[in-house]
């Protein structure tokens, strides 16, 4: 393994967890793929961190986040990670690439947002996070509608129909399923900044759904999905660490 | 080993496909999570890429994947 020198190094944050979290040695690797995932205790919190190149995930972080190659692999490398803490229990994932210049002025952060952090564990305690996109699906109930005389004119309605598709909209019917997700969800968060233009989008969002409902969710979304057949699509993902719900601003 | 979880995208109805793309993570992993604000200031103001420019991507976590998994054994 390639070893830092001291100002070569930076210490990168995956997860917060509470201090009783048991210090497992992760099979998963850092976000570099080489240097082991460490539990650091503080006080009455436990963070989760690896040792990363100071250049590499400072100084020239923004420029390789624009590396798609470089995200990908980097950005997956931190969901794997945080993915096996929180198998362990509670977790408060961190943003990818929360970067610190020492182990010293991570806990010294840490330590003044103790309390803040203790009340967000507290929040996401014994929940999931779930997200949910629905999806409009013309395709099968339009098929029929694109018969055309020519060429020309098959493609313009190939294009109007997929218009029609990339037009995000909530109508009553997505009104009602995010009404009933609500009631066995803690909370819900607006989500998916990334992805918004997915083909067919028609709404998303984010449940922090307690461990015990999780039956009911199920039922939930099969209930729409029979309902709804072919004019929409649900896809449902998850377990996620509660990404969603763990920002310290109040929300 | 204890079993990772994982995330699954669950397909309910009919059609779709079940994996858990990219996308995905990345609305998770860039755009919520914790913000303790490290010692080097990281600007993700920045960071607001689009779904086409995505497709790239969605190739190349296969490629760290397999990468990973190559890795593991």
């Amino acid at each position: 393994m390639k070893s830092h020198s001291p100002q070569d190094r930076a210490i990168y944050l995956y997860a917060v967890t509470p201090a009783a979290t048991s210090r497992r040695v992760l099979s998963a690797a850092g976000v570099d793929g080489l240097a082991p995932v460490e539990a650091v205790p503080t006080d009455s919190l436990m963070c989760w961190i690896s040792v990363v190149d100071s250049a590499e995930y400072g100084d020239r972080l923004e420029k390789n986040m624009e590396d798609l190659e470089w995200l990908a692999a980097a950005s997956v490398r931190h969901q794997q990670v945080v993915s096996e803490i929180s198998a362990l229990g509670d977790v408060l994932p961190a943003r990818f690439g929360t970067v610190f210049l020492s182990v010293d002025s991570l806990l010294q952060h840490v330590q003044q947002n103790h309390e803040l952090l203790t009340t967000a564990l507290r929040r996401i305690s014994g929940c999931d996070e779930w997200g949910i996109k629905v999806f409009a699906e013309p395709q099968r109930a339009k098929k029929a509608a694109v018969s055309a005389a020519s060429g020309a004119d098959y493609l313009k309605q190939k294009a109007s129909l997929h218009r029609t598709r990339t037009q995000p909209r909530e109508d009553a019917e997505i009104t009602a399923l995010v009404s009933e997700l609500r009631e066995v969800s803690n909370d819900t968060a607006p989500s998916g900044k990334v992805s918004s233009g997915q083909p067919g989008l028609q709404w998303q969002g984010a449940f922090l759904v307690p461990r015990k409902n999780r039956q009911k969710l199920q039922r939930i979304l099969e209930r729409f999905a029979a309902k709804w057949s072919s004019e929409k699509r649900i896809d449902c993902s998850g377990p996620w660490p509660p990404y969603s719900f763990v920002s310290m601003n109040g929300r | 080993m204890a079993a990772k979880p994982e995330p699954e995208v669950i397909v309910v109805g009919e059609g779709g496909d079940s994996e858990v793309s990219l996308l995905d993570i990345l609305d998770n992993v860039l755009n919520s999570g914790v913000v303790i604000h490290g010692s080097l200031v990281i600007s993700l103001a920045g960071v607001d890429l689009v779904y086409v420019g995505l497709n790239a991507v969605l190739t190349s976590v296969e490629t760290a994947r397999k990468h990973l998994e190559s890795k593991q054994t």
